[in-house]
């Protein structure tokens, strides 16, 4: 490791530039202290509130999040099957506000990206040298006729975890046994593309010991989905006349639905009722990022890769679902990755230099039985100005690992929970 | 002064002009950051599988990370991890984690197991290691013990490629 460092000096100081370097440390003159404004306090925003006050102390780190409590959507599909309290899953920003960083808790109303300010609901303003916007999803109600704020506490999408997820927990607790259940996931792109599929072997895995009459129907809105085929071979070991998957190319998806009757009718025109009713509907980036204009006409915010600055707005970044990010996949720990990422070129800008070369990982497990956890994971770098996948990296767990090694995926997958919500939030 | 300590003040003054345009790869702190996830802020795990990486040596780091490449050293996850790297990143990798101070896991333990287990920890462990294995300069990249999670420390006794002692 000692070759590698004076391999790399060589490279970046040359030779005699490195007797000035040493020589004479000029630290950046700043006038006055550089401001950062982080919107929206998940996994991305605090991500990078931490990791720009780690990078660079002096610099004013305000974060505004509504909520003064963030519920991860990772894990949340546990306390569906019971296994996990609502509590495990709830974080505040005390950590945060340890840290140095002033957590303000109000509706960001608008960005003015001339003059770098930030106006809120609650009537204050924040002006700003960087500003870092991770505001999540935005679910389009529109998209399923019959669907709506208010169908949703009847017909819970869960896709924003809190409430929501309570709401499908006591419903499915609340079911007979020998009810239906059913989930309509969304179109891509979307948050969490495997979450609806653990999802459903979470719930699988409670009605399979409480209420094993009972059923579990998927209309995809898809005809392929994240890890199908380890998720196809659990729904076959764990859940066999449990649950069922119906691709697009047999309904057509989910048309409508009538949260009253607990009705969904597909666009092949089957209407079938459900005891539990799960939609989660098609998703854009997070209300702010469209009123700010950050987003393009796909609904998601364009971005340049090696710094996540918005190609609309520059000074601006944009971090987590919302940024368009693909290869990357709209997951938490691509948000946590893409927030040290963007907090790297952040401090580096803010301090005269140049952003940095950026690598970011991926690794999601989903728990798809007692003792049975499969896993993805892969490794990016940026080629030619976008994300890329290092070549020969990543994968999926295989097809025929061990039972051994399935339960172990499950402590690993505790052991990614833990520690990432402590790397965001603590 | 440390090259590294050097690196650290050159690249913080900001006066080398064209220093990105230069630079073909993240800094190890860059990469290092990716690992928290998984392993915790800094390598520090919170358990109750996963290992600390803090305070490892780098040179455990690397062998560690070619011997999950090549599958020499079986795995769940990291194989298909380490493949996303050059032995160079690890090595750069390896030196912010060699840099943290070793994390030790608080956690409930049992008495008599505890003193079972010091007799086979004297028996059969601490000949490599030793004073709690925590010798970060050991060119045979032994890695710290004490402290870590014990689900963790059992798999790895479990896995058949530990048993090849490397000192004898």
């Amino acid at each position: 490791m000692k070759k590698f460092t004076r391999r790399n000096f060589v490279k970046v100081v040359g030779g005699a530039a490195a007797v000035t370097a040493v020589g004479a440390p000029v630290f950046s003159i700043a006038s006055g202290t550089k401001k950062v404004v982080v919107i929206g306090g998940g996994t991305a925003g605090a991500t990078a509130a931490k990791y720009i006050k780690r990078g660079d102390s002096s610099i004013d780190v305000t974060i505004i999040e509504p909520n003064e409590h963030y519920h991860t959507c990772y894990l949340s599909n546990e306390v569906l099957s019971g296994h996990r309290t609502m509590e495990s899953i709830r974080f505040g920003y005390d950590g945060l506000k340890g840290h140095g960083i002033n957590v303000v808790h109000d509706m960001v109303s608008g960005i003015d990206a001339g003059a770098k300010k930030v106006t809120t609901a609650g009537g204050q303003t924040f002006d700003y040298d960087r500003c870092v916007v991770a505001p999540g999803i935005s679910l389009r109600y529109d998209t399923i006729e019959g669907y709506s704020t208010e169908a949703a506490q009847m017909m819970p999408h869960a896709w924003k975890a809190g409430e929501q997820t309570q709401i499908l927990r006591d419903q499915v607790h609340a079911m007979k046994d020998g009810g239906t259940v059913i989930i309509a996931p969304p179109p891509n792109p979307f948050r969490c593309p495997p979450g609806p599929y653990e999802r459903a072997c979470q719930i699988g895995m409670y009605l399979k010991a409480n209420k094993p009459k009972s059923k579990i129907v998927i209309l995809d809105a898809k005809k392929k989905f994240s890890k199908q085929g380890l998720f196809m071979q659990a729904f076959d070991k764990h859940y066999k006349g449990i649950i069922e998957w119906h691709s697009v190319e047999e309904t057509g998806g989910v048309a409508s639905v009538d949260a009253k009757a607990g009705t969904v009718t597909t666009k092949n025109g089957d209407t079938m009722k459900g005891d539990v009713v799960n939609i989660i509907p098609a998703q854009h980036a997070g209300t702010i990022a469209k009123t700010a204009g950050l987003a393009d006409d796909s609904g998601w915010c364009p971005v340049n890769h090696g710094t996540f600055e918005s190609t609309m707005h520059p000074g601006i970044h944009v971090i987590g679902d919302a940024a368009i990010q693909a290869p990357l996949p709209k997951s938490g720990y691509a948000a946590n990755s893409e927030a040290k990422v963007t907090a790297a070129a952040v401090v580096n800008l803010l301090n005269g230099r140049e952003p940095g070369d950026p690598s970011w990982v991926n690794t999601c497990y989903s728990i798809v039985g007692p003792e049975d956890a499969i896993s993805v994971a892969m490794v990016y770098n940026l080629v030619e100005g976008k994300v890329a996948k290092v070549k020969g990296s990543g994968g999926l767990t295989p097809m025929d690992s061990s039972a051994s090694d399935r339960a172990r995926e499950v402590q690993y997958a505790y052991s990614w929970f833990n520690n990432i919500t402590s790397d965001i939030f603590m | 002064m440390s090259l590294k300590r050097i690196v650290s003040i050159a690249l913080s003054t900001g006066l080398i002009l064209g220093a990105a345009s230069v630079s073909a790869e993240p800094t190890g702190q860059m990469l290092a950051d990716t690992c928290a996830g998984c392993h915790g802020t800094d390598g520090k795990s919170n358990g109750p599988a996963a290992p600390s990486i803090a305070g490892i040596s780098s040179a455990y780091l690397v062998d560690s990370m070619n011997q999950f490449k090549s599958g020499e050293r079986a795995s769940t996850i990291m194989g298909r991890i380490a493949k996303g790297y050059t032995e160079e990143q690890y090595a750069a990798m390896g030196e912010v984690f060699a840099a943290q101070d070793i994390a030790s896991t608080n956690q409930a333990t049992d008495a008599a197991k505890v003193a079972a287990g010091a007799k086979v920890y004297d028996d059969s462990c601490a000949k490599c290691h030793d004073e709690n294995g925590a010798l970060a300069d050991d060119d045979l990249a032994f890695l710290q013990v004490s402290g870590s999670h014990t689900l963790n420390t059992q798999w790895k006794i479990s896995r058949v490629a530990h048993v090849k002692c490397r000192r004898k």
